[in-house]
């Protein structure tokens, strides 16, 4: 029921019309949150947990975002997809995420938080509403 | 980034200081609660959460440890949410304050930021002046019972924001007081009055017997006949409750978690009547963290069971300790507390299980066996605690319509008043009766000496020895009672009249009760 590919689908990334659509929804989040003064950090972090996303900077703050895109509201609203299974599993990817930049300069100043990002496309996955939620969840 | 503040937490009819310790941590932000939490203690994370975010504050983007300490005892109830909520918007520097470390806090956080009533503020405060906190914020509801503990500053607070606005020292809040005299005044108020009850003069004298003395009681007669009536209005011809007495049953309410919003403090002496069905448990209190029963609810009041043999026989069991030491003892598999319990027990029955037995006007249908078998469900050792038994026939026609004049309660109050002073000079003036309030607690060793009969007196009671094979303790107890109606009479020596009457209060004794 996810709309953003999960990982292992990266080789076919194109031919699966979720992966797509799930890309679509990243880039069209990635505009916007730098046109909110965001600096993307990294995209579509791998881990063996899964993948995160996008994970952007504001002031100290780091965040930890999840996308979900859909094409209508058939499946429910989009947040409704991070329910509390998804939310542990981003926290586990942020955790890891965070250990292996634990030494990174500047970090301790930092505080992270977890966002999400819903997307509702139109026919030709072209953006129609979007909706950032900050702090969406802890 | 990290902030201490004091709190209290409330086992059995005692608070035990807990310290509550946050510290915002470098990490994914997360909450954790440690320190033994129990359930209604894991959710104040969601109430402090809203609390936080509603009062305009910044839940702050952090990893949040909370630690109760001590580490080692189980911590439960909604109380640390105002603690846990201050030190967190102190550790994360949203106020500055110096006075966290004279102070206490407990209280319950609502979504939007006010704070709610809490049970046991009373004996959280007295905790609190012997930890030597300076003073304790409770919740506005609870401000009077906690101010009724002199020594310590007590300062209510209705939200979340009052209460960093006192620390931080923007909002001067003033202690609250609570006026004895004027609380001690109300307590007689909204009582029913003994001059609604018609006729039954031999159960309203009863009733004033046991009042003066403390007696506890048993009235048996047909249903409708007015036991129920009598029984409620023994409160309002006892001596009113003094200070200290009116903290000690405020306390027990405390615990209970009875006070708060319009009853704020215990001012009249209680009346607790439960249902026959009640457990031994709801009689005696429990819970895996034990509350006050019903014994201990009816504390410096009257426990009033109605329908006696209908109660368990567990639950009647119960009633033996409190009787006799004024306490009870609940014991679970953690831990053990005592309650105080120091009530006058008043019960009813009706004569059989039909009612009619001895009614002029109705026939009784009840086959003998089964009446042996009613009266027999209450046990010796407990109809051996009653010092008084009285009938309460059921009113004639003329008793029903007459309009004749009846004694107000506050008329037979100011006797009861009068015999109780009378015992209280004794007691103090002999050895050993220090203990003693009233003439029902007399021990064994002082009945003797301070209840010296006459000779015409002497002689009755010999008589009576023989003819109604009285035990010893059952002529302690006469003699006890028949104190009592001295007293009333304003005697020193126990006369002939006087223990006739005391006697006759003991006209179904064992032998006889058990015969019949």
């Amino acid at each position: 029921m996810t709309a953003a590919g999960g990982h292992g689908e990266a080789g076919r990334a194109g031919a699966d019309p979720r992966v797509t659509r799930g890309r679509a929804g990243e880039a069209i989040a990635c505009r916007h949150l730098e046109r909110h003064g965001y600096t993307i950090i990294e995209t579509n972090y791998r881990s063996r947990y899964g993948e995160l996303d996008i994970i952007a900077g504001i002031g100290n703050i780091i965040a930890f975002i999840e996308v979900k895109a859909r094409r209508g509201r058939k499946f429910g609203e989009p947040f409704e997809a991070i329910g509390p299974r998804k939310q542990a599993q981003i926290r586990r990817m942020a955790a890891m995420w965070l250990a292996e930049h634990q030494r990174d300069e500047g970090i301790a100043g930092l505080s992270f938080r977890f966002d999400a990002v819903s997307i509702m496309l139109d026919g030709r996955d072209e953006e129609a509403q979007l909706l950032h939620l900050e702090d969406a969840f802890r | 980034m990290l902030a201490r503040l004091h709190s209290h937490a409330v086992l059995g009819m005692d608070a035990y200081p807990v310290e509550v310790e946050t510290d915002l941590g470098w990490g994914l932000p997360a909450f954790t609660i440690v320190g033994l939490p129990d359930a209604s203690v894991r959710e104040a994370k969601e109430r402090v959460r809203a609390g936080i975010a509603n009062s305009g504050y910044e839940f702050p983007l952090r990893r949040i440890t909370v630690n109760l300490a001590p580490a080692n005892v189980r911590k439960e109830g909604p109380l640390f949410d105002l603690p846990i909520a201050v030190s967190l918007l102190a550790a994360s520097s949203q106020f500055v304050s110096e006075m966290l470390e004279e102070y206490s806090a407990v209280g319950e956080l609502s979504l939007d930021g006010s704070v709610r009533s809490v049970r046991g503020v009373l004996a959280i405060a007295e905790g609190a002046r012997r930890s030597g906190r300076r003073g304790l914020l409770v919740p506005a509801a609870n401000a009077a019972e906690a101010a009724l503990v002199g020594g310590i500053e007590i300062i209510g607070v209705s939200s979340l924001r009052q209460a960093v606005a006192f620390f931080s020292g923007d909002e001067a809040l003033a202690p609250a007081k609570v006026d004895g005299l004027a609380l001690l005044g109300t307590a007689g108020s909204g009582q029913p009055d003994l001059a609604d009850v018609r006729g039954q003069e031999l159960a309203r004298r009863a009733l004033e017997v046991c009042a003066a003395g403390g007696h506890n009681m048993l009235m048996i007669g047909p249903p409708g006949s007015g036991k129920t009536m009598l029984a409620r209005r023994l409160p309002s011809i006892l001596p009113a409750l003094g200070m200290e007495e009116t903290i000690e049953v405020t306390r027990v309410y405390s615990v209970a978690g009875l006070l708060g919003g319009s009853r704020p403090v215990v001012a009249g002496r209680p009346f607790r009547s439960p249902h026959h069905t009640i457990s031994h448990i709801g009689l005696a209190g429990g819970g895996a963290s034990p509350r006050p029963g019903e014994v201990s609810l009816a504390h410096l009041g009257v426990l009033f069971l109605d329908e006696l043999p209908e109660f368990s026989r567990l639950a009647l069991e119960t009633l033996r300790q409190p009787l006799e030491d004024g306490m009870i003892s609940v014991s679970r598999a953690l831990i053990s507390v005592t309650f105080p319990a120091r009530f006058m027990l008043v019960a009813a029955m009706n004569p059989c299980p039909c009612g009619h037995l001895g009614d002029a006007r109705r026939e009784c249908v009840c086959p003998p066996q089964r009446i042996d078998a009613y009266r027999g469900r209450i046990s010796g050792p407990l109809l051996d605690r009653i010092d008084v038994v009285v009938e309460v026939r059921g009113l004639t026609r003329k008793e029903l319509t007459g309009t004749g004049s009846r004694e107000a309660s506050a008329s037979v109050a100011a006797r009861v008043a009068a015999a109780r002073q009378r015992q209280r000079r004794r007691f103090a003036g002999a050895a050993g009766g220090d203990a003693c309030f009233c003439n029902a607690q007399m021990p064994a060793g002082i009945t003797e000496r301070l209840c010296r009969p006459d000779a015409a007196a002497v002689q009755l009671l010999e008589q009576a020895i023989d003819r109604l094979a009285l035990s010893a303790r059952a002529h302690h107890r006469i003699l006890k009672v028949a104190r009592t109606i001295a007293d009333l009479d304003g005697a020193e020596v126990i006369g002939a009249a006087h223990l006739a009457e005391a006697i006759g209060y003991r006209g179904i004794d064992r032998q006889a009760w058990h015969g019949c």
